[in-house]
């Protein structure tokens, strides 16, 4: 779980546009949204994006990623139980 | 008359204000990395503009010197100051960017395409100072279109107070330029820098 | 006091290429809009649209005496400024015309043909596109086109008028035009913005847009008073742009841009209340909400509204035209449209949405149009009363 975390917080950084960040920066439990890194809706359109792209996982809506994408530790299960390859 | 009061100018790896260089990079630097200096350079606060597509950047960062101090100053700022653009390639790269995640991987980004539309420089611009007036984009061949400065002076005349800020703009695969001005409507011509006409426009652009 | 006032219009879409054979459409409850299934524009989720029929459009554009290679972008506006100059009389050739060409995309499909990055086809480029209408023509005026996202042809009408009434023109012919393309349909595909369904504007079971394609043209011209306007004739009142200064892609959770847009448009006409409202409607959750709290900012709430999109789709560049041209129409013969697809209402502040076409005499509406970009716009249409 540790090694996928990582991952996922490079890809975020990366498919976000988190300029100057590192996996470092990001506390796996605090809030994406709101506070946290502060993300917005686009932001929430690319997360579901690079969940199909990088795991094979087809969210429907940006409702449904609203429990998933809490912190990187909630995409991270969601990843692992869910995850095509 | 309607006289130029300000102006930036960016392109060729340098950035001037009023004339002045105020920042000059290796001219080595990749267009991307340039508008990223500058950025630092100006010592901005303002993450979102690592989300902006490379258009946007170079019409954000002209903006910024010209309204940096304005937004939160009640003297200074004028929340309904309308905003007009003037570009040739609309969103080209951008738009190519787009099609690109839409090849054999299909993955269409929302983040590329929000920047597929030019007047989005317009809509970065008006977050970031608060800015609530007209925003109006025009795509033109060149920038010597009388009838689009005719518009633009009548706008300016017709704005309380008389002022707005124009942007000339044009960014494509590594080559980006701006001339923004910040232009108003004075009795005496020697209360702006130069006459907001298609002549003093382009002496501004290949002064620099 | 000068005016700028309608002389002549057209709209092009797949309910028609006359704006009557549209406006019966729409007055009939036809919608252009069709469900087209996985794979269809090479896009793998299916959508709901509203595609012009091309056998169609290139009869007509060959009838026109239009050249058989321009692109389909190219021959539709052509075609409808045609269709719309037709016995006005006005010499299109002359300086004292000008053509103003609102889109968002113009030829963008091109893309999906292949390209090469740095060397863009420059049919890609939108001053090309209205060169072409310009040129077709022989209008020696540089070509214009006005490019603000979704609020484009309302815009373009704005510029128009304020060119007209400075004296530099004596008559402007707007164009406006999008296609449905892959591009289009996918990028709003990505921001999970689009319905399967008809959209269903301002209704509790909304759930999104459809892509429609169209062009419209309006002729304006300018008119010393009202009084110079023979009767039934419609004029530009009012109109205004602003942004939210909010968000490039969600609108103002209090609608800032669009209600200063609406107060502004109104404030020329001594803030008399229009007589119906012809929204941008355009179904989404965020939308709608978004002029609910807009005309309820303005105390217009009671005033009948109705959403165009079910019938057309949201045709981006074209919207702010056609839209205006069909809710013309409507004023003129004294009666209001349904908004098509609404049942229960869905937004938190309440609106008057127009159920069933009928009719409705009235002397001014105002079309509301809204865009990526925060921007948005209001434009306030008058007849001229029969005394």
């Amino acid at each position: 779980m540790e090694e996928l975390i990582l991952k996922l917080k490079e890809q975020i950084i990366e498919v976000l546009n988190l300029e100057g960040m590192t996996p470092e920066d990001i506390d796996e439990n605090a809030p994406l949204f709101g506070e946290g890194l502060g993300l917005d809706s686009i932001d929430a359109l690319e997360l579901i994006v690079l969940m199909e792209k990088n795991y094979g996982i087809k969210l429907q809506d940006a409702n449904q990623g609203r429990e998933i994408f809490r912190s990187v530790s909630c995409m991270a299960e969601y990843i692992s139980k869910n995850r095509k390859f | 008359m309607i006289l130029v009061s300000k102006y930036c100018v960016m392109r060729r790896h340098t950035l001037i204000e009023d004339g002045k260089l105020i920042f000059e990079s290796n001219p080595d630097l990749k267009y991307s990395e340039f508008l990223s200096a500058v950025y630092r350079n100006l010592q901005l606060q303002y993450p979102k503009f690592f989300k902006m597509d490379e258009l946007s950047k170079t019409g954000f960062l002209a903006a910024e010197v010209l309204l940096s101090g304005r937004t939160d100053n009640r003297n200074l700022q004028n929340e309904n100051m309308p905003v007009y653009m003037i570009c040739r390639s609309s969103s080209l790269e951008t738009d190519e960017n787009f099609e690109l995640t839409t090849g054999a991987e299909y993955f269409p980004s929302p983040s590329v395409f929000v920047y597929t539309l030019p007047n989005i420089v317009l809509g970065e611009i008006a977050i970031k100072n608060k800015l609530y007036g007209e925003n109006t984009c025009f795509v033109c061949e060149d920038f010597a279109n009388e009838i689009v400065f005719d518009y633009i002076c009548q706008g300016v005349r017709s704005a309380c107070p008389n002022e707005a800020l124009v942007l000339f703009i044009d960014q494509y695969h590594g080559v980006g330029e701006v001339l923004a001005v910040l232009i108003s409507e004075q009795r005496n011509e020697n209360d702006g820098i130069t006459g907001f006409t298609i002549e003093h426009i382009n002496e501004l652009l290949n002064k620099h | 006091m000068s005016l700028v006032y309608q002389i002549s219009d057209n709209l092009i879409s797949p309910l028609g290429f006359t704006t009557l054979s549209n406006f019966d459409a729409v007055v009939s409850g036809s919608t252009g809009l069709k469900y087209y299934a996985e794979g269809s524009l090479g896009v793998p989720e299916a959508f709901c649209a509203a595609l012009i029929e091309r056998l169609l459009l290139h009869e007509q554009c060959h009838a026109a005496g239009i050249p058989q290679d321009y692109t389909d972008f190219d021959k539709l506006i052509i075609l409808s400024a045609t269709l719309a100059l037709r016995n006005t009389g006005i010499d299109s050739s002359s300086d004292r015309t000008v053509f103003i060409l609102s889109t968002t995309k113009g030829n963008i499909s091109l893309l999906a043909e292949g390209f090469t990055k740095g060397s863009p086809d420059k049919r890609l480029f939108l001053w090309h596109s209205a060169g072409l209408l310009s040129d077709f023509f022989n209008n020696p005026n540089k070509p214009m086109v006005v490019s603000n996202a979704c609020i484009s042809g309302v815009s373009a009408q704005l510029v128009a008028r304020q060119l007209l009434l400075s004296g530099r023109f004596d008559y402007a012919v707007v164009v406006g035009a999008d296609l449905v393309s892959k591009f289009v349909v996918s990028g709003f595909q990505s921001f999970k913005s689009l319905s399967q369904q008809v959209c269903r504007p301002f209704d509790a079971a909304r759930e999104g847009l459809n892509i429609g394609e169209a062009a419209g043209t309006i002729v304006l011209g300018r008119a010393s008073g009202v009084d110079e306007l023979p009767a039934n004739n419609l004029y530009i009142a009012g109109g205004s742009i602003t942004n939210d200064a909010n968000h490039i892609s969600g609108p103002s959770r209090t609608a800032e841009g669009l209600y200063r847009a609406i107060a502004s448009a109104v404030k020329t006409n001594n803030h008399e209340e229009p007589g119906f409202i012809c929204a941008h409607g355009t179904a989404t959750p965020y939308n709608d909400e978004m002029e609910a709290i807009a005309l309820n900012r303005v105390h217009m709430q009671h005033i009948p509204v109705f959403s165009l999109k079910a019938y057309f789709g949201h045709t981006l560049g074209a919207a702010g035209l056609i839209e205006t041209i069909i809710a013309s129409q409507a004023l003129r013969q004294s009666v209001i449209p349904a908004n098509a697809g609404y049942n229960e209402c869905g937004v938190t502040q309440p609106v008057a949405v127009n159920t069933e076409t009928k009719a409705y005499a009235c002397s001014s509406f105002l079309k509301t149009v809204s865009g990526f970009g925060g921007c948005n716009a209001a434009m306030l249409v008058k007849k001229k009363e029969v005394n």
